[in-house]
């Protein structure tokens, strides 16, 4: 199984950051990336990888998603699968610890690829075209916004004002590093190392 | 075309459009001579209901669903308050029990369910986000409780629903507790609402009052007062 080529099928979230790792020399295997948007649609996303995972039957697969279809775990049976730790992307990047407490504190996370259309997301996907519902379901269901910073495109100021315009409410930035990105990559490639070892045995 | 008839017509159309306010206007006009009982009975229950159809084929986008809420919201705290200063109280279904799981914080279907359930009558203990399984348990001891409706988004919060079947196996309480479950995951995988040791589950939150009941008659069936 080591020859084998491994490919990593992540979602598009991602794509700058694995793109910056893959510079650094830190990510050594072809990248596919798939739609961000499809996180609205999970039943679409399971066909989709479904699809990458199947043409590739001789390759190994690092997967790249948190929890974002109801079959996630499943797809990991396949004896050429791995998937990276996580219930979803801004745990992954963020790490359980910050994830959790941020999500105790009731803060609404942009990443950066999701930032970047924003509008797209609330206006199209979720019809929140109209300002005063925005803010109205914003405010209701989050205390804080927050803007992760993970060092691969500079801060979008001009887009963040934008936001907190939108919502009437004050945008945060996290800075962070990619290195639970990494080890998260790190820690799964491993599970290829332990399936080989318990293959030869 | 009834008065009912046409006050859901233009209700719906509203909400559709995200009026919310239109919408509390509507439902004001047709309470003035029926009260705001009769306006949740007569228009915005069935209003509810034909968005639970059009949201289980996906028609409905997420600010249309969260209209829908406030709406009926808002209806809720007239009636309310018409009801605290009026001598005669809406007798109401029995108390029941929401949350979200442990570890599972995406709140917005949990909220909608608990608006929907008061809307039908239910007296409704809203438990928030992050709960577990023995706080699920001694809430519905303490109110006596027959429906305890646990939500979870995803796969992974879904699976810690398992604990609250064990709690209540270990209290001896299942059969007297049903265990409603729900959340995107299981529109996906409908058999997870077993796997995880639901007693049952709805397509979406509006159709949750219909599954309470279902539920609540079931223990009383199995358990009679």
């Amino acid at each position: 199984m080591t020859d084998k080529k491994i490919t990593c099928l992540a979602c598009g979230v991602f794509r700058m950051e694995i793109e910056a790792l893959a510079r650094q020399g830190k990510l050594d295997c072809d990248i596919t990336t798939l739609e961000s948007m499809l996180h609205m649609k999970p039943a679409k996303l399971e066909q989709k990888m479904g699809r990458v995972i199947e043409a590739g039957q001789n390759d190994k697969f690092l997967i790249l998603y948190g929890d974002c279809h109801p079959h996630m775990r499943e797809m990991q049976d396949r004896g050429n699968v791995v998937k990276v730790a996580g219930i979803n992307c801004c745990e992954i990047l963020l790490g359980m610890e910050t994830y959790r407490k941020l999500q105790k504190d009731q803060a609404f996370i942009f990443l950066p690829e999701w930032t970047l259309r924003w509008r797209e997301i609330f206006t199209h996907e979720l019809r929140l075209e109209n300002p005063e519902v925005a803010q109205t379901f914003m405010k209701e269901y989050s205390k804080r916004l927050v803007y992760v910073d993970t060092g691969v495109m500079p801060v979008p100021d001009k887009t963040l004002q934008d936001i907190s315009e939108f919502f009437d409410m004050p945008v945060e930035t996290l800075h962070i590093s990619l290195e639970n990105l990494q080890q998260g990559i790190d820690n799964a490639l491993q599970k290829f190392t332990r399936h080989n070892q318990n293959g030869k045995k | 075309m009834t008065d009912a008839e046409q006050a859901r017509k233009s209700v719906i159309d509203a909400i559709l459009k995200g009026e919310r306010e239109l919408a509390n206007n509507l439902l004001d006009d047709y309470a003035v001579s029926r009260g705001h009982r009769t306006a949740m009975n007569e228009v915005l229950e069935p209003v509810l209901e034909e968005i639970g159809s059009r949201w289980a084929e996906e028609n409905i986008s997420l600010a249309q669903g969260y209209i829908a809420g406030k709406v009926a919201e808002d209806l809720l705290l007239k009636i309310h308050d018409a009801e605290q200063e009026s001598p005669v109280k809406q007798a109401d279904k029995g108390p029941v029990i929401v949350g979200n799981i442990e570890d599972d914080y995406h709140s917005l279907g949990r909220k909608l369910v608990s608006v929907f359930l008061q809307s039908a009558g239910w007296r409704v203990y809203d438990l928030g986000n992050d709960v577990t399984a023995e706080e699920f348990a001694d809430k519905a001891v303490e109110t006596g409780a027959r429906v305890i409706g646990v939500s979870a988004m995803m796969y992974t919060t879904a699976a810690n629903i398992r604990k609250v079947r064990e709690e209540l196996d270990r209290r001896k309480l299942s059969g007297r507790i049903k265990l409603a479950v729900g959340g995107a995951v299981f529109k996906l995988r409908h058999e997870l609402a077993y796997e995880v040791g639901g007693d049952g589950t709805a397509a979406n939150g509006f159709q949750s009052p219909q599954l309470f009941e279902r539920l609540w008659q079931e223990s009383l069936r199995e358990t009679p007062l």
